[in-house]
């Protein structure tokens, strides 16, 4: 006996006939499903949630030097969820930086950066310098003694970079302060640029597939169409550690709200940076400000070369022991040299 | 190794070379200026650094409704770390608003720092500002959160891990 159509279909059915959401379905392979592979996902998923309390804080963030420190204890003290909210984007913003780099060290390790990913590989770096940026900025916007130090050492590794630093320095604009611009730069700028990366970065894994398991003899290439499973599971996946992320960040808000320091005075260096920053210490206390500029400047070109270095199409880490070794004496290196900033007192660095 | 992989080697080691040579080649000045918010009639000190000794510099506030000179500093110490300190007053009718102090030499060396000036009030006017000491320690605020607020984040914390974990371990 044939069935009628449903009156009423269920949600799920009108959502998916109206959205074209079969067309999610795609294949992909089974590994694509795995954490590390999805690592990309959740850091996708975590800036959903830091734009959503982004908007929500600037409805109440002052961008001025003389207000900005005053609007933050405002943001803490006064509007409803406005001390959760801003301790649930700032968690988040820790979380999607960890995530954002064990996702780079994913595909560095699984060479999913070979032939014919190179591209993506580059979207990924300008992806890392936004995110970093993201978080630089977001820092100094607080205008606390830890921000204005910040702001002072950005100023100084400005100044390095002379013509291609010009957009940092309180010189070029004379209608609006400097931090009222890296708040322009944290809203406006840098969230368009990641919407452009991201946009990009999507096309390319769609395009090119994801990158194939791992094996001994596992050879980079185009794996679009392949695969056991689909990528609406990678999806539902995806959103699943999303949410995970919302609710880690806010049971880390509650037992830890994000830290408000004293109003900054300049010209002092009081404070330490925050932790992805830190490891950038001793290389300034060795070769001063300009360190600043020019330490991540090589970092950021020798991740630029390693398509350019590691050309066989090879993926299994046993046949690119060089790169390999190189790239963790590196990573050692700055572990090392940040866990040493951490360690030493504040005094020692300004010796 | 392949040409291509040549002409990547040396593109990439003239940059580095290009990069730490701009380094080694610094000393641009810097100044400081505080405190960084004054009202108008109010003192601001400015402290040069990284300069060359003897250099003299010319200190100009510049904004958008105004531009008033200060007067000039000369750098004094040894070596590549001279540098000067000098009070200055803020005109008391300059119009608030947002300045940059600019330091100049006739070389066209240059540094600057932001300085927002406020309305004048009468303590600026009758006594020098004083600067606040410079802290690392916690802004101290009362962080408790109202019954509502615990109980609704919360809930939001919760169903948002319980949706979490169904999405991960849900079956193909």
């Amino acid at each position: 006996m044939a069935t009628e159509p449903r009156r009423y279909p269920a949600i799920g059915d009108w959502l998916r006939e109206r959205l074209g959401l079969e067309g999610l379905a795609y294949s992909v392979p089974q590994h694509a499903n795995r954490l590390p592979y999805t690592l990309g996902g959740i850091t996708l998923g975590g800036f959903a949630i830091l734009f959503i309390t982004g908007i929500y804080l600037a409805q109440f963030y002052h961008p001025h030097p003389t207000e900005a420190h005053a609007s933050v204890v405002y943001i803490i003290t006064g509007p409803p969820l406005g001390d959760l909210v801003r301790s649930v984007h700032f968690w988040t913003a820790q979380i999607v930086t960890v995530t954002v780099l064990l996702h780079m060290l994913r595909v560095l390790v699984t060479g999913s950066y070979k032939r014919p990913r190179e591209v993506n590989w580059y979207v990924g770096l300008g992806l890392l310098a936004v995110t970093l940026g993201l978080v630089f900025t977001g820092s100094v916007l607080k205008m606390d003694q830890e921000g204005v130090e910040a702001l002072q050492h950005n100023k100084e590794a400005a100044e390095v970079l002379g013509a291609l630093g010009g957009w940092f320095s309180a010189e070029f604009s004379r209608s609006v302060p400097l931090v009222t611009r890296l708040f322009n730069g944290h809203i406006t700028i840098l969230p368009l640029l990641f919407a452009l990366l991201i946009a990009a970065h999507a096309f390319l894994v769609k395009q090119h597939g994801i990158s194939p398991k791992v094996t001994k003899d596992a050879v980079s290439r185009v794996t679009a169409g392949e695969g056991e499973s689909r990528f609406s599971i990678h999806l539902r996946r995806m959103s699943g550690y999303g949410f995970l992320v919302l609710a880690g960040a806010l049971l880390l808000s509650f037992v830890f709200p994000s830290p408000l320091g004293q109003p900054g005075v300049a010209g002092a260096e009081v404070t330490k940076p925050w932790w992805m920053f830190i490891w950038l210490f001793p290389a300034e206390e060795a070769w001063g400000s300009a360190a600043l500029a020019f330490v991540p400047a090589i970092i950021g070109l020798l991740l630029a070369l390693v398509p350019v270095l590691d050309r066989s199409p090879y993926l299994s880490p046993a046949r690119r022991k060089v790169l390999l070794a190189i790239s963790g004496v590196i990573l050692i290196a700055i572990v090392v040299s940040g866990l040493v900033a951490t360690l030493q007192p504040l005094s020692a660095h300004l010796e | 190794m392949t040409n291509a992989r040549k002409g990547a080697l040396i593109l990439a080691s003239s940059l580095v070379l290009a990069i730490v040579s701009e380094v080694r080649a610094h000393g641009e000045p810097v100044i400081v200026v505080e405190p960084a918010v004054v009202a108008a009639g109010g003192e601001v000190t400015v402290t040069g650094s990284e300069m060359e000794p003897g250099e003299t510099f010319t200190i100009v506030l510049d904004g958008t409704a105004a531009s008033v000179s200060l007067g000039e500093a000369t750098a004094a110490g040894e070596g590549q770390e001279a540098g000067f300190v000098v009070e200055y007053a803020i005109p008391a009718d300059l119009p608030p608003g947002s300045y940059i102090l600019r330091a100049t030499t006739e070389e066209g060396e240059t540094a600057a720092a932001d300085l927002t000036i406020t309305a004048p009030t009468e303590a600026a006017a009758d006594e020098p500002v004083t600067v606040q000491e410079p802290s690392g320690e916690l802004h101290v605020l009362d962080r408790g959160k109202s019954l509502p607020e615990v109980a609704g984040a919360s809930i939001v914390a919760l169903i948002a891990a319980v949706l979490g974990f169904r999405l991960i371990l849900a079956r193909e």
